[in-house]
């Protein structure tokens, strides 16, 4: 079958979409963090954050980006992967930092260290391989999700390439990218994900 | 003699169970102090409220000068290397970048770490390791230094290369040192005197004075 647009250029958009909301979802994951040990009401304001974020569907968020930025613009799914992958890398990264305090906190609060440099020197690098095991799960669950959002509204992608597959009624098409987004998790995974968490883990040993 | 810590009738319970009761004792100036007792009996529960760390129940703790703390595991940093973990007190404090490189040049040298500076923890043994942390605690020049069971898990060699550091350092610089440990042998070299103190809750049982006094 032919499509509108060859196969690497569907999957260089889908990997683009996910790589471009996963890093925003993290740039948000180190300022909500940050925040959260700023003060006790801003790390209120944190926890509400995230649990509001958490309750809101993928396919919620989709309609609303869609209806926000438009069904042709680049910016649905990388919004999609963002506001879903945010909660994931925000939700362990902050009990990364709670498990980082209850170890360091003391020694600390000996050394005299401000609210500033406790982020700094503590709770940042010691969050680290929490954010790398969120990583494996944010991505995992960023792939997915990128995939729905370029099916409703995207002018390619895989998400797009399986339902423009599904509307000429090719299931040989379906299928295809189906397996080409397993792939492409399973890359993903064992060539970036993993090995970055084993340095993770090292970090902390 | 100035007295660096003054601790009177300290009491500290958790939930139901009183762990201190009505301990009092104080530091002078150059000396060493050994709080001996059982595993669980809250010798490491005063260090922590002399460090400020936990609040007594009753009693008042009044401390004299700048505090060094070292506790029993040394909570080194696993993402910075030893040069780093001993010069960040100092960089908290924005101590003068140069006057921190020469005192960890200094204590480097006295403790026997200088090869290990570039480091991380994992890739030292665990005697460097305490003297990385003990190095830590003195870093900013405290007036008193709080050793939380520092021969805990080393061999026999680093236990006695410890002990002459310790010693070398009390000479050197006549810092006030409250040393808590389970092993009153442990004491005799190190400490002035020792305080026994019962299993829970801690009281002061018995004072054992061995006379190593420097000043």
């Amino acid at each position: 079958m032919e499509g509108p647009r060859p196969i690497f250029l569907n999957i260089g958009k889908t990997l683009a979409n996910t790589i471009a909301g996963f890093l925003i979802s993290l740039g948000l994951t180190l300022i909500a963090i940050a925040l959260y040990h700023l003060n006790d009401h801003l790390a209120a304001f944190v926890e509400a954050l995230n649990t509001f974020i958490q309750s809101v569907s993928a396919l919620i968020w989709t309609l609303i980006f869609l209806l926000i930025f438009g069904l042709t613009s680049i910016l649905p799914p990388i919004s999609v992967v963002a506001a879903t992958s945010f909660p994931i890398l925000l939700t362990l990264s902050l009990n990364g930092s709670k498990v980082v305090l209850e170890k360091y906190g003391d020694i600390a609060k000996v050394m005299r260290a401000q609210k500033l440099q406790l982020i700094k020197y503590f709770v940042m690098p010691g969050i680290v391989p929490y954010i790398a095991s969120g990583s494996r799960a944010a991505v995992g669950n960023s792939l997915r999700i990128s995939v729905v959002a370029e099916a409703l509204g995207s002018s390619g992608g895989v998400g797009y390439m399986l339902v423009y597959c599904y509307n000429l009624g090719y299931k040989g098409g379906v299928f295809a990218w189906s397996l080409v987004l397993i792939a492409l998790m399973m890359l993903v995974d064992g060539i970036v994900l993993r090995p970055l968490e084993r340095w993770a883990r090292n970090w902390m040993s | 003699m100035d007295e660096l810590v003054s601790v009177k009738n300290i009491s500290k319970a958790f939930g139901n169970e009183l762990i201190i009761s009505d301990v009092s004792f104080t530091l002078h100036k150059g000396e060493a102090l050994g709080l001996v007792g059982p595993n669980g009996a809250g010798k490491s529960t005063m260090l922590r409220i002399i460090a400020g760390l936990v609040k007594p129940d009753k009693g008042d703790v009044r401390v004299n000068g700048r505090l060094g703390y070292t506790p029993q595991e040394n909570l080194l940093l696993p993402w910075f290397n030893l040069k780093e973990n001993i010069l960040l007190p100092a960089r908290l404090l924005k101590i003068d970048k140069r006057e921190a490189e020469r005192m960890l040049r200094e204590l480097s040298e006295a403790l026997g770490i200088s090869e290990h500076l570039e480091k991380k923890v994992r890739e030292v043994s665990g005697g460097t390791a305490r003297k990385a942390a003990l190095a830590r605690s003195l870093i900013t020049s405290p007036d008193i230094l709080l050793l939380d069971e520092p021969y805990v898990g080393l061999d026999v060699d680093s236990v006695k290369s410890l002990q002459k550091s310790l010693m070398n350092l009390r000479k050197e610089t006549g810092i006030g040192m409250i040393i808590v440990s389970h092993q009153l042998d442990e004491m005799r070299e190190i400490s002035d005197r020792a305080l026994v103190l019962s299993y829970r809750p801690a009281r002061v049982v018995r004072e054992i004075k061995w006379g190593n006094s420097t000043s």
